[in-house]
């Protein structure tokens, strides 16, 4: 199961630049490891969460400025995501559902994008896709701690 | 007197407090930095891994810490770090601008407070 926990972490990892991943990809991989419970399978929110934030921070910082935001970062997030969806099932389901009520937006946005590379075509949608994500961790957990809240007396 | 960098003693965020305030304790890795730092936040900050490493090469930019020893242990990774001189300092200086805070506000409160019982009288 840690194997699970592992490839997921390491997918959330692609976020990073190439540079900060060889720097101190394995080291945070190890801790990240070390500081999860052994039966844990999905990554923690607040981990998960911290890695894309961090991600996006390294790169910003790398790069001099916000404009990289909307290049190949957010093209990575979809590939992660959707190789996270493989490794859990539970995400796809969660991602569908998530998709659901924005999907005939975000369809009605991307069919206005023109020409212009693969990357920036899924700017907006890899943000969107990875905002809804997040939320559906989120609600995830609500729902459990409810659920917990509800079995105690 | 000028003061040292006023940047620098401003823009410390919690977590590169708590990295430095729990490297003040000694040199340490990752993992025993996080359980420091949720020991001295009496468990209420518990930093996220990536934080970690962010506020860890940040504050090594600044040279805050620096990078101690790098070994294998257990088949993990594992990144010693230590505070610098300056992190030190930094460390110090922060504390006291924080601590002139907790006075002054509850200076404030303690007027407000005997302002208040007077009305009440």
């Amino acid at each position: 199961m840690s194997k699970v926990l592992k490839r997921a972490y390491q997918f959330l990892l692609l976020s990073y630049p190439t540079v900060t991943r060889t720097e101190r990809g394995s080291v945070e991989l190890d801790t990240l490891m070390e500081v999860s419970r052994p039966n844990r399978v999905l990554p923690r929110f607040g981990e998960a969460r911290a890695i894309v934030v961090e991600g996006i921070r390294e790169r910003v910082r790398r790069n001099g400025g916000t404009k990289y935001l909307n290049g190949a970062f957010s093209g990575w997030v979809v590939i992660g995501l959707l190789l996270l969806s493989l490794i859990d099932p539970r995400i796809l389901i969660g991602l569908s559902i998530a998709l659901l009520t924005p999907a005939v937006a975000m369809v009605m946005v991307i069919s206005t994008y023109g020409s212009g590379s693969l990357s920036t075509k899924l700017t907006f949608p890899g943000m969107c896709l990875g905002v809804m994500v997040l939320l559906w961790m989120r609600v995830r957990v609500l729902v459990r701690r409810t659920l917990a809240s509800i079995n105690q007396v | 007197m000028k003061k040292s960098d006023p940047k620098s003693a401003a823009a410390l965020s919690e977590s590169a407090y708590l990295v430095l305030a729990a490297l003040a304790a000694g040199p340490t890795h990752g993992y025993e930095l996080i359980a420091r730092a949720r020991e001295i936040s009496s468990g209420r900050v518990t930093l996220p891994v990536a934080t970690l490493y962010g506020t860890l090469d940040r504050l090594m930019g600044r040279d805050h810490i620096e990078l101690v020893s790098e070994e294998v242990v257990d088949g993990r990774a594992r990144r010693t770090y230590a505070l610098t001189d300056g992190g030190q300092g930094l460390l110090t200086d922060e504390t006291a601008r924080m601590s002139q805070l907790v006075t002054a506000v509850a200076a404030v409160q303690r007027k407000s407070l005997a302002a208040r019982s007077v009305l009440m009288a």
